[in-house]
């Protein structure tokens, strides 16, 4: 049955109410409240209840039911209720997506730089230049080339050139990449 | 299919790739998905809001699945009602969990026909539960509460769905997939539930009218 056809059903019970079993009388009168009949049928059951005063204490009562629910007040969500769904759901934002690649080539600037005080200390001095060219270069080795790249291209760009960068990467499209 | 829906709009935007869509949905259908939850898990159901965070993540998987033949609305609820099954499921199947921590969240006859835990403890009739006179404002609305969370479970759910979320009798039929003359019977029974529960503050002399005067002033203002 399709939702014309219910609303057919419901429009012929509600037209033939004094002749309706008890229990679907019970519905067609729920109906009547919950303002499902179609106008022509809502005034039919109206005048047959002004002719029933029993049935229409009944249907007093259920909109009273109906009525007391609105004691059962609901609670609003949390206030980052919504924050927590996009946090599960939606990509992170691209600042945070860079930030990881900047804390490894900063990474890698601070093993260079306490890699090469190292070196001096343990030296004692200028020591012969072939030395230190081979301490630096061991040293280089232990980082992944690939921050090598991003710490040598990051310091040197100039202010303007890092934040056009960084706005760049946050326009970038999503997917790509 | 192009649409002057506000919702399906959003829907095929976010189809499409925009998740700024899905934010707008998310914080559209907040309150209506909780408020869903809470009043079909039962208001003492713990873990409510993780279910509804549950639901808008179904939501952001399944976002090919929607078809614009649906209302939005009724193809969110029908995720959520899914989701609170599986709560449901999910609590019972547990083996570790107290009976009477069950019971005082589903009742003590789920699948059954039958007014439960409710009836017993809003003690209508002969063993009622003493004095209704004076009965008002939280007590009133606490009685309402366990009524509704004692009602069958499919009862309370055309219940929750017709009347606190004003689906029509076709829109609570499709969210639960089930008929309309299906819809017609929970809702009938289901008043009739609540009258038997409720009977003192229904055909009292207007027991509960200054909590529910209160609660309209307050929506009216």
């Amino acid at each position: 049955m399709n939702d014309d056809d219910n609303r057919r059903e419901t429009h012929r019970e509600a037209m033939q109410i004094e002749r309706l079993e008890p229990d679907r009388r019970r519905e067609v009168l729920n109906a009547y409240l919950d303002d499902e009949l179609v106008p022509a049928a809502a005034r039919h059951v109206t005048v047959w209840l002004d002719a029933h005063p029993e049935m229409l204490k009944e249907v007093e009562h259920n909109r009273r039911v109906w009525d007391l629910l609105d004691l059962y007040e609901d609670e609003s969500a949390s206030p980052d209720f919504a924050a927590q769904v996009l946090a599960k759901t939606v990509r992170p934002p691209r600042r945070l997506v860079l930030l990881p690649r900047l804390a490894a080539a900063a990474a890698a600037v601070l093993v260079l730089a306490v890699g090469g005080l190292l070196l001096a200390t343990r030296s004692g001095g200028p020591g012969p230049d072939e030395t230190r060219d081979v301490a630096d270069l061991s040293v280089l080795e232990s980082v992944p080339a690939e921050y090598l790249e991003q710490a040598d291209a990051l310091l040197a760009l100039s202010d303007d050139e890092f934040e056009a960068l960084l706005l760049a990467d946050l326009e970038e499209p999503w997917g790509g990449g | 299919m192009r649409t002057n829906d506000t919702d399906q709009i959003l829907m095929q935007r976010f189809q499409e790739g925009d998740e700024s869509a899905f934010s707008v949905l998310v914080h559209k259908y907040q309150g209506l998905v909780l408020s869903l939850c809470r009043r079909y898990l039962g208001s003492r159901s713990p873990g409510v809001e993780d279910v509804a965070q549950e639901v808008f993540v179904r939501i952001f998987k399944a976002r090919m699945t929607y078809e614009p033949r649906a209302k939005v609305k009724t193809w969110i609820y029908s995720i959520t009602v899914n989701a609170c099954l599986n709560e449901i499921r999910r609590l019972r199947s547990r083996k570790n969990r107290s009976v009477s921590t069950f019971t005082a969240v589903f009742g003590a006859a789920a699948d059954g026909d039958a007014p439960y835990a409710g009836e017993r403890s809003t003690g209508t009739g002969s063993t009622g539960a003493g004095p209704t006179e004076g009965l008002e404002g939280e007590e009133a609305a606490a009685r309402v509460r366990a009524a509704v969370d004692a009602l069958p479970e499919q009862q309370r759910l055309a219940l929750v769905l017709a009347r606190f979320h004003h689906c029509s009798y076709e829109e609570v039929a499709e969210t639960m997939e089930t008929s309309v003359p299906a819809v017609k019977s929970l809702l009938t029974r289901a008043r009739e539930n609540l009258r038997r529960m409720l009977r003192d503050l229904v055909e009292g002399s207007g027991v509960g009218s200054g909590a529910l005067r209160r609660v309209a002033e307050a929506r009216e203002s």
